[in-house]
């Protein structure tokens, strides 16, 4: 892993994602930080690496941080 | 190979051509069965192709029928309810969902849960974004977690209600669409109904944004599993 890859976490809300050096921040920041560039919404529930975390969870290096995006209703 | 699509709006009009063309030179042996209870409307030409007004199930029919003599197709001009789906969603089918409310996702999930062999890909989208979802079940056994998973409450809890049971006083919501993004479902459906029958289907969830043009494949199952 490179020096950069292992400060990093991997941040993604549907098809879009985004790695960003944020190790050491809350979940609940992470959102604030991406909301905008990612669209996530308020509402949005976090996993990081897969498992299910409350806001106050602190990132680690190599974090995947998923705020999961609903399904798409319409067709 | 017995196939059935369900819900012929924006997303099943986008399907219907190119799979009926692959069905009719790549695929023996193949019935096609188009399940929908509502009729074209004027406005719908911005996002579908019909030659006449009427049920879009059976409209469609007539135009494929005529086109892929290979194929068998069927209509059924219905909405899939509680009381239906039993007899339309059948064992060893290969279903392509495109509906447009949870409350028929969570049905048809559910029911494919009681079937011991189905393959089901369930797409849905917003304006620009949208996913697709792929439930396996074969002998019995789910290879991939219902489209009701633990990812997906509003699956699971549906707040909106199916066509086929509302009262006659109770409207559709009806939101802007594009045609792009449903083409955009329907394309990664029959990328990934491809890789199955190729036996490389590695995914069982596809998130894509069309802004962006960004497309992501996960296994939901094997984070799940990993946990």
């Amino acid at each position: 892993m490179s020096a950069k890859k292992a400060n990093t976490v991997k941040i993604i809300f549907g098809g879009n994602s985004k790695t960003d050096e944020i190790v050491g921040k809350k979940v609940s920041d992470a959102k604030k930080m991406f909301a905008q560039i990612l669209n996530i919404p308020k509402n949005a529930k976090a996993r990081v690496n897969g498992v299910v975390v409350k806001g106050n969870q602190v990132l680690k290096a190599g974090d995947k941080l998923e705020f999961i995006k609903p399904s798409g209703r319409k067709g | 190979m017995k196939i059935k699509i369900i819900g012929i709006g924006g997303i099943g009009c986008c399907l219907l051509t190119s799979l009926a063309r692959f069905a009719n030179f790549k695929l023996s042996n193949t019935t096609i069965t188009l399940i929908d209870g509502d009729d074209f409307e004027v406005k719908n030409k911005e996002r579908q192709v019909f030659h006449r007004l009427g049920n879009k199930a059976e409209v469609n029919v007539e135009m494929l029928q005529s086109q892929f003599k290979r194929i068998i197709f069927n209509a059924i001009p219905e909405y899939l309810t509680q009381k239906n789906i039993v007899d339309y969603v059948l064992e060893d089918e290969i279903i392509f969902m495109g509906v447009d409310n949870h409350a028929t996702r969570k049905l048809i999930s559910d029911h494919c849960r009681t079937l011991n062999n189905i393959v089901l890909f369930s797409g849905g989208n917003e304006l620009t974004d949208g996913n697709l979802q792929i439930f396996i079940r074969k002998e019995g056994e789910n290879i991939t977690l219902p489209i009701d998973n633990e990812f997906h409450p509003e699956i699971q809890y549906p707040k909106d209600k199916n066509p086929g049971e509302l009262g006659c006083d109770e409207l559709i919501e009806s939101v802007p669409q594009l045609l792009f993004t449903n083409n955009m479902v329907a394309s990664i459906m029959m990328n990934a109904f491809f890789a199955y029958l190729e036996e490389k289907l590695n995914y069982d969830e596809v998130y894509f944004d069309i802004i962006t043009n960004m497309v992501r494949a996960i296994s939901r199952t094997s984070e799940t599993r990993s946990d």
